[in-house]
This record gives structure tokens, C-alpha cells and sequence, in this order.
């Protein structure tokens, strides 16, 4: 049987589920039969508990973007260049990825990409993340997006196309949709990109259905560096 | 072409947007660790600033990790085990605790007669342990045992992951706790206790 002095000397590993098997039954064994190292274990669990109720502020509400602007703003980044088609809908997850590549050339070009469907509940809000891949900065480039019937942009109630001009820079552009379907259908979500002559479109089939499900489907590569999206 | 009122703020830029999308599941984390560490609201935010401003040039190998956040947490810790010893040197800038410098080299098992039967913090740490009192105490726990006390007992690292994080070995790591807590409860036992109302835990232990 262990003793109290051993006991001590492991009470760490105890605490931390480290133990190997035969320690944690001799551990056990001993704690039975020992008032002062079950008092031991007791403070220390106490004390556990006491660190952790201790509560941390969370940061300011725009802290977080600030902190990124300022980084990037520090230094030049050597995050390796992105595949051309980008975008993957990530199943249980609340941000939905796709995309499409971009290559603005000199010559009037249209590309068109078809997505696979995505699946989004009724009456919740759910963040649909476009990807858009530009090899050189595009200054003064034209976003317009088409709802289907029954999906609302959160904060444009009622309307089914958005559109609106904005600079891109070299590399993936992230563009947040938050979108809540208000009523049960099935549409086509349009995104084109217009720059110059050049214009590129995609659809997205959007299935409204009225509970949670796992029928996202995942067509698409899986974003580098985005293993831990929750 | 009529402009949508969409806000600016909707459209990320492009390696902000990779790079924030990297670091994001972790900064919540990173921020909450920072403040325990620091133990300030301010200095936290400046710990993490630091930190993005320091790994934003390293997106490539952030990327290419399994685990991004003990990543992220070794890397932090050192910029703050950095910070700490830089004004530790400043006459201007005292730290809370003394013996800071000497408890962060691995040079030989500094805490080796600590760990075993002897009379330790488990021992004496008292069991009322009133939120104001515990706050006061940790204010002065001097950084590196709040780092060990943070990452061990309040987030639950392992000792395993501590070992790699800290780049220490497992002796000097449990010495360092013991240490800690030893601190911990030698601070805990020089302050008055606060009324029961703040008690955080129970009322049995008043020894």
C-alpha cells in the first residue's frame, strides 16, 4: 500500500489524472485508510476551486479586432498563398466557408462556380463566410449579393439582394453573411464579384429545414489553418 | 451602381482575415490567461497585443501546427517571463514578489527539498479561502508562481503539457507548485479574513 509519503509525492499526478493505473487503485487504497491525506486531498481540491472561481474580465468588446489591426499593421506576413478555389462548408459549425477563386486579368472575363448545398435551421441565425481569392489587390470591386426567398441578411429585413462596393486586398477577403432563414424553402444564394470587365459569380443552394441537422455537406477542401473552427 | 449601407467592419481584409481566423479560437483563452498572469486588465490586453504582433510573422508556422494553442500559451508565457525580467531590472518598475529572478532557471532543482512529508502548503493553506482575501494574495504572488498556479490548477494543464510549455522537467515543475502554493498560503495566512459573507468556500476549515 502506498504511504503518505509517496501519497504526497504524487498527489500532483493524482490531481491531474496522471497516475498510471496501479498508483491511482495503491492511491485510492491509501486515502481510504488515511484521514490526513484525504484532508490533503480535500484542501486541495478546495483550493482548486477557489483559484478557479476567481473570475477574468474579458476584454474590451472591440479589443480583439484591434489587437489583429495592430499586428497586422506591424508586419509583413509570409502566410503561404492560398489554392485559387478556396472554401469547405464546415459541418457543426456556426461559420459556413465558401468560396471561389479570383484572378483579375486584362481581358473582360466571367467565371461561374457552382457550390455545393449548405443546410441552415429556420429562425436562426447562422454565419455564412465567403471566400474570396484575389492575387492583386482590387481597389473600387463590387459585391452583390441575391438572397432566396425566405433567407434574410441580419439588419436588412425583407430585402433579397445587397450590394456594395469595397477594396480587396491580395489574398483571401473574408465576408461575414449572417443570415436567418424566416421561413422553410430552398434557394440559391448569389455572390458575384465585379471588377472592370472581369466578374465572377457563384451559387450556393441554400436548404432551410426546421430543426438542427448534420446534413451539411462538405464538397470543399478544408480552409489551411482552420482545423479548430467551433 | 446604388451602394448597399453594408458597414465597412463586415468585410475582413485578406490576411487579417486568415490571421484572425487562425488565432481566433484561442484568444478568449490567451486573454484569460494573460489577466491571470498579469493580474491586471490593462497589462492582459497588453500581453496579447504583444503576443499577435510577435506571431503575426509566423502565420505560416502557426498554420502548419496540430495543436495551435500550447503554441500560442509557450509563446506568451515567455513574452511575459521576458517582460517580468526587464523590469525586474528597472529600478522603476518593482514586481509584487521578491526571489522573482532566480525561480525561472532550470540550473539545477532550485524547489528540490520541497515535495515530500514535510509540513507544505496542502498543509497549511487555510480552508476559508474568502474571494478578497484570495485576490489580495494573488496580486503579490510574484509572476511566476501565478503562471504555474494559472496553467496547473486553475486551467488544468497537465504536468505532462507543463513539462513542454515550460521546458522544465517534471522534479522542478512539482517544485515550482509546491512552491507556489506554499507562497500562496503563506500570503493567505498573513491577511485578515474578510467578513463571512465573502466566504468563497465553506466555513470549516478556520484552523
Amino acid at each position: 500500500m502506498m504511504n503518505c509519503q509517496e501519497f504526497v509525492g504524487q498527489l500532483d499526478e493524482y490531481m491531474s489524472g496522471e497516475m498510471e493505473p496501479h498508483a491511482v487503485d495503491a492511491a485510492g487504497a491509501h486515502l481510504r485508510a488515511c484521514l490526513n491525506c484525504q484532508q490533503r486531498l480535500a484542501r486541495r481540491h478546495e483550493l482548486r476551486a477557489s483559484l478557479r472561481s476567481q473570475a477574468a474580465p474579458a476584454p474590451r468588446p472591440e479589443f480583439f479586432a484591434q489587437a489583429i489591426a495592430l499586428a497586422r499593421q506591424s508586419g509583413p506576413s509570409r502566410f503561404p498563398h492560398w489554392p485559387r478555389l478556396v472554401g469547405a462548408a464546415l459541418a457543426a459549425s456556426l461559420a459556413l466557408w465558401i468560396g471561389f477563386g479570383w484572378l483579375p486579368g486584362t481581358q473582360p472575363q466571367s467565371d461561374s462556380t457552382k457550390l455545393a448545398g449548405i443546410v441552415i435551421v429556420l429562425h436562426q441565425t447562422q454565419t455564412v463566410q465567403l471566400a474570396f481569392n484575389a492575387e492583386q489587390p482590387l481597389v473600387g470591386a463590387v459585391l452583390h449579393v441575391r438572397l432566396p426567398i425566405g433567407v434574410e441578411l441580419r439588419g436588412f429585413p425583407g430585402q433579397r439582394e445587397v450590394q456594395w462596393r469595397t477594396d480587396l486586398d491580395r489574398g483571401v477577403n473574408l465576408l461575414s453573411l449572417p443570415l436567418t432563414a424566416v421561413a422553410a424553402s430552398e434557394g440559391a444564394l448569389r455572390a458575384r464579384l465585379e471588377h472592370g470587365a472581369r466578374s465572377a459569380e457563384f451559387t450556393v443552394q441554400l436548404h432551410v429545414r426546421k430543426t438542427a441537422t448534420n446534413e451539411i455537406r462538405t464538397e470543399y477542401r478544408t480552409l489551411p489553418g482552420h482545423r479548430e473552427i467551433t | 451602381m446604388e451602394k448597399n449601407p453594408i458597414p465597412p467592419s463586415i468585410a475582413l481584409r485578406a490576411a487579417q482575415a486568415q490571421f484572425y481566423e487562425l488565432v481566433r479560437p484561442h484568444l478568449d483563452h490567451l486573454h484569460r490567461l494573460a489577466h491571470r498572469f498579469t493580474g491586471t486588465a490593462d497589462r492582459a490586453e497588453d500581453l496579447v497585443q504583444d503576443l499577435l504582433v510577435r506571431i503575426y510573422p509566423r502565420c505560416d508556422e502557426l498554420a502548419s501546427i496540430e495543436q495551435p494553442r500550447p503554441w500560442l500559451v509557450r509563446v506568451m508565457y515567455r513574452m511575459f517571463i521576458d517582460q517580468v525580467r526587464h523590469n525586474a531590472r528597472s529600478p522603476h518598475m518593482p514586481i509584487a514578489d521578491s526571489g522573482l529572478a532566480n525561480e525561472y532557471t532550470d540550473d539545477g532543482d532550485p524547489y528540490a527539498d520541497v515535495a515530500g512529508t514535510a509540513p507544505g502548503p496542502d498543509d497549511e493553506l487555510e480552508m476559508h479561502l474568502d474571494r478578497e482575501r484570495l485576490t489580495r494574495a494573488w496580486s503579490q504572488l510574484n509572476p511566476d508562481h501565478r503562471v504555474l498556479l494559472t496553467l496547473f490548477e486553475i486551467e488544468g494543464y497537465t504536468l505532462s503539457e507543463l513539462e513542454v510549455m515550460l521546458e522544465c522537467t517534471r522534479g522542478t515543475l512539482k517544485s515550482r507548485l509546491h512552491r507556489a502554493r506554499s507562497r500562496l498560503a503563506e500570503l493567505l495566512s498573513g491577511m485578515e479574513p474578510s467578513g463571512p459573507s465573502e466566504r468563497v468556500k465553506d466555513e470549516r476549515g478556520g484552523k
